[in-house]
């Protein structure tokens, strides 16, 4: 893009030329997501309005760019990598939480929102918003709804789905909509829950309203140390086996220990294979008896050492290891591939034991970090992305771990989404008419396919070249010529 | 059970009744019926027919209760998958014997088939605490009017990849296609319960209970508000006028310690009496059966359910009050899921000042930012009222999504929200 182009012209005219990038060094910045994915936006702009949000989509229209909304672009499966260019919409500047109704336990709240400011604004109320991705300090809850993401906290809680009661959005046309509400039971099809998880294809969102919670009375941590991955991961499907749910179960193993130690030395134990952070919460009666009844399961299952939180630092301490897990692996090697299967949580113990079996094979290093309860595996294979064809084989070996889950009957991805990462991987989970049959429910609310193309279902490798330069038909209202 | 008397929907009967042995037969015939541009209701176990309006045309009835088998059982991963003819009281067995359940607490579990309750999007009165069916529905199987069986989400706990179309179909009234499975994360029974039953003098003490109750530092389970008439239904010999049911799950100590908190908000709001009951699996039965008695009790009353946001219930019962009054109408008898809102409420009356009665009630509840089912209607009004409320703007992404599903309109055409 250069300055005088008339989309630039048209942008700056609507937004103010601060609120529009077009130069190629601003845009270097948008280029990524936190995947290994990386295309260039020929425009990013920042808009304040749900208004402004509209008139964009209008304009991109009359050029036939495409659209793709970007959070805090924390994403993990390219799903703002723009392979078709046209105009990144990012929501930096529309970032205010607009009503805390706590009567009704709702938050309405602006998409560029980061998901720990909703929490950290309730706290003063004791209320909280439970969806808890480990990013939360940096992603943002337009992005989360997007991706319909998970946390520790949602083995308890459940997802970003369970807690999003409204939203406004932007469709293809530039039209504004309201979808669901405060009331329960909104009438018709049930819209949120399509437009959650819909990765930015089928509408822009632009104000949220969420479900909040009171804060639980007490909570409890423990940190429960095995000598073998096995133990621990037994110990997951042991304890929600026999009927116990706890507010999280998170799985280190012993190199991510290893790595966190290094970084940030946190007392975890260098020598362990595996630690579990279990945490409980709830009322203040009866919570020591859950806490030791876990305890003892942990013991009954192998823990070497069950350590409990005292107090808030040690907690704050604990999910630090937790939390920071990702960014220490960067001690171990220069580049990682996180991958995002799921499988049913008594197979834990046999998903973990397979893949050390593929990572012997490939003579790669896997170090893990899992929402152990929900059976949610997120193995980081360590790589060089300087060696050649190092980024290839670490895909290949990913699409291995990927296989396994779907062939216990698991999925291709718990909560980072398809975006362009999981594309090849969708046959395995759907056949051609699972595919046609959601490809229906796109076409029905965003026929064009402006927003965001060539995600969430697999359109052939060469999506992104046909959409840029079949968009311009595709709008003028023939979809059959384009993909 | 051929006789076509049994699926009478608002006066019409269909020409032909399939019940068809399994999902593959179930969706030949949705092919054939789509051929041959046949309107086909889908039929589980008739419990929830009386939803929506007047279909606009009516040649079959597809039954699903063949597909009554538990396809799957995963006890040790908390996850299930049922065939959608299958029972809710027949899962509930089945889940029982691991000391599980599925929150869905709605009337007529014996012949109330979980499609069907999926497809009504029925809710009961655990929503409260584990929420609404879609959020613990994992994925399901469905087939479309092409004759093919789609499936949409996953068997596990979490899932994000692709569209979910499952949850779409939640609510859609059967709209869209047929399910013919689907698959649940269930849950643990708590190891304890507390049922509290609080009695009121006036309605206005009651409400301010709710949130009360609703805040505790034990999250209930479910709050549910009565009047009198519903009270006496599930518990025959209470006293007072207004009465909240509230229902705990726990620790022993954890429900010990509750008992004494709910007193105390008892206390706090002038409640006449306060119980801890036992042995309440039958009361709860039998207040989760209170939508279907407020429409048994009085086969020629009109049946509304008004969804609200929380914090409106005691005005929204105060409009719903008035507009009967306005009408000259004996007060609506009041069953509702009273913390997360919605109201059951049954008039009697005669067919002008019900209408009048509904469009008023509507009015006012929108300004409340709520809407009126009308749920059950006496036959001679029913044409003249519109079960759905207004859908907004919104609507025409939902006939979209009808038009790429349903293209001939022949799953049950004419009932659901604007004309769809
Ligand atoms: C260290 C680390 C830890 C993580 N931990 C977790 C975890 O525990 N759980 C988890 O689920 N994920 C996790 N993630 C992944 C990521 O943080 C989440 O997917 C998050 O929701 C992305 O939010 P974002 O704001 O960064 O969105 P982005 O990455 O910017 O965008 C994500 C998607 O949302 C769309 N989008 C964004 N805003 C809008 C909007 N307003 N309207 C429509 N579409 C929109 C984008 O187009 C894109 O498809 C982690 C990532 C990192 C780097």
């Amino acid at each position: 893009m250069n300055p005088l182009s008339p989309a630039v012209q048209e942008l700056q005219k609507l937004l103010g030329a601060r609120s529009v990038l077009w130069q190629p060094d601003d845009l270097r910045v948008y280029s990524y997501d936190g995947s290994n994915n990386m295309a260039t936006p020929d425009i990013v702009v920042l808009p304040e309005t749900t208004q402004q949000i509209s008139e964009i989509i209008k304009i991109a229209r009359r050029y036939g760019m495409a659209i793709v909304p970007r959070g805090s672009g924390t994403g993990l499966c390219g799903a703002i990598t723009p392979i078709a260019g046209g105009i990144m919409i990012a929501f930096a500047r529309m970032n205010k939480i607009l009503e805390i109704d706590l009567e009704n336990r709702t938050a309405l709240v602006e998409p560029g929102v980061i998901n720990l400011d909703v929490s950290t604004a309730l706290a003063p109320y004791k209320y909280f918003y439970a969806p808890d991705p480990s990013s939360q300090a940096a992603c943002s809850i337009g992005g989360n709804v997007a991706n319909n993401s998970g946390g520790p906290h949602c083995l308890l809680y459940g997802v970003t789905a369970n807690h999003v009661l409204g939203l406004e959005v932007v469709l293809e046309a530039g039209e504004i909509l309201w979808l669901g509400g405060k009331a329960p039971d909104e009438q018709g099809y049930d819209l949120v829950a399509a437009f959650i998880g819909s990765e930015g294809t089928l509408g822009i969102i632009t104000k949220i309203l969420v479900r909040i919670m009171p804060l639980p009375e007490a909570t409890r941590t423990l940190l429960a140390i095995f000598n073998t991955i096995e133990q621990a991961s037994r110990t997951v499907s042991g304890v929600i086996g026999a009927g116990v749910i706890p507010a999280a179960i998170e799985m280190i193993d012993g190199t991510t220990i290893r790595a966190v130690e290094a970084a940030y030395n946190i007392g975890l134990p260098l020598d362990a294979d595996a630690v579990l952070l279990i945490e409980v919460d709830g009322p203040k009666a009866g919570i020591d008896e859950l806490q030791q009844m876990l305890a003892d399961f942990c013991v009954e299952y192998g823990a070497r050492q069950v350590r409990i939180a005292k107090n808030e630092q040690e907690r704050a301490d604990l999910w630090k290891a937790r939390k920071t897990a990702l960014g220490a692996l960067g001690r171990l090697a220069p580049n990682y591939y996180i991958q995002d299967g799921v499988v049913p949580r008594s197979k834990l113990p046999y998903i973990l034991q397979r893949q050390d079996e593929i990572a012997k094979k490939y003579n790669v290093t896997i170090a893990n970090v899992l929402h152990a309860g929900d059976g949610n595996l997120h193995p980081n294979i360590l790589f060089d992305a300087r060696e050649p064809g190092a980024l290839e084989r670490v895909k290949e070996i990913g699409g291995e771990i990927l296989k396994l889950c779907v062939a216990v009957g698991g999925t291709i991805s718990g909560e980072h989404g398809v975006g362009l990462e999981k594309l090849d991987y969708m046959p395995l989970l759907f056949e051609k008419k699972d595919l046609d049959a959601q490809a229906k429910l796109r076409d029905a609310i965003a026929p064009t396919r402006i927003l965001n193309p060539c995600k969430m279902l697999p359109q052939g490798s060469k999506c992104g070249e046909v959409a840029r330069s079949k968009l311009s038909t595709a709008i003028a209202g023939n979809t059959d010529v384009w993909i | 059970m051929t006789d076509l008397n049994t699926f009478t929907i608002a006066g019409l009967k269909p020409q032909t009744i399939y019940e068809p042995r399994d999902a593959n037969e179930l969706a030949q015939i949705l092919a054939q019926c789509n051929a041959e541009k046949c309107a086909v209701i889908p039929w589980g176990g008739g419990t929830l027919q009386h939803l929506g309006n007047t279909p606009a045309r009516y040649d079959a009835v597809l039954q699903t209760r063949n597909l009554n088998q538990v396809v799957e059982y995963a006890f040790d991963d908390l996850t299930i998958t049922v065939g959608a003819g299958m029972t809710l009281a027949n899962i509930e067995r089945v889940l029982g014997e691991n000391g599980q359940f599925l929150p869905i607490d709605v009337p007529h579990p014996t012949r109330a088939t979980i499609g069907g309750v999926l497809a009504a999007g029925a809710n009961g009165t655990l929503r409260l605490r584990y929420g609404p069916a879609r959020d613990y529905m994992l994925g399901n199987k469905f087939a479309t009017v092409d004759g093919h069986i789609i499936k949409a989400g996953s068997k596990v706990v979490k899932n994000v990849a692709g569209y979910e179309l499952h949850k779409v179909q939640v609510g859609a009234l059967g709209t869209l296609g047929i399910m013919v499975e689907a698959t649940f994360k269930v849950f643990p029974k708590p190891p304890a319960e507390l049922s509290m039953w609080l009695a009121f003098d006036a309605l206005q003490n009651a409400c301010a209970a709710v949130p009360k109750i609703w805040s505790l530092t034990t999250p209930p389970l479910a709050i549910e508000l009565l009047d009198a008439s519903t009270a006496r239904q599930v518990l025959p010999n209470t006293i007072g006028n207004w009465f909240v049911a509230a229902r705990f799950g726990g620790s022993k100590a954890t429900m010990a310690a509750t008992r004494d908190l709910v007193a105390h908000v008892a206390d706090e709001t002038g409640a006449r009496s306060t119980d801890a009951l036992a042995d309440t699996n039958a009361l709860w039965r039998a207040i989760a059966d209170l939508p279907a008695t407020l429409r048994e009790t009085s086969p020629d009353a009109l049946c509304v359910r008004m969804s609200i946001p929380p914090q409106t219930l005691a005005n929204a019962l105060r409009v719903a009050f008035d507009a009967a009054h306005a009408q000259k109408l004996a007060p609506p008898r009041i069953f509702a899921h009273a913390a997360l809102a919605s109201i059951y409420a049954a008039v009697n009356g005669d067919d002008a000042a019900l209408e009048a009665f509904v469009s008023k009630l509507r009015a006012q509840v929108h300004e409340l930012h709520g809407h009126v089912v009308v749920e059950r209607a006496p036959s001679t009004l029913r044409k003249n009222i519109n079960a759905w409320d207004d859908t907004g703007a919104a609507l025409k992404l939902m006939q979209s999504i009808k038009r790429k599903f349903d293209p001939n309109n022949i799953l049950n055409p004419g009932r659901f929200v604007g004309g769809i």
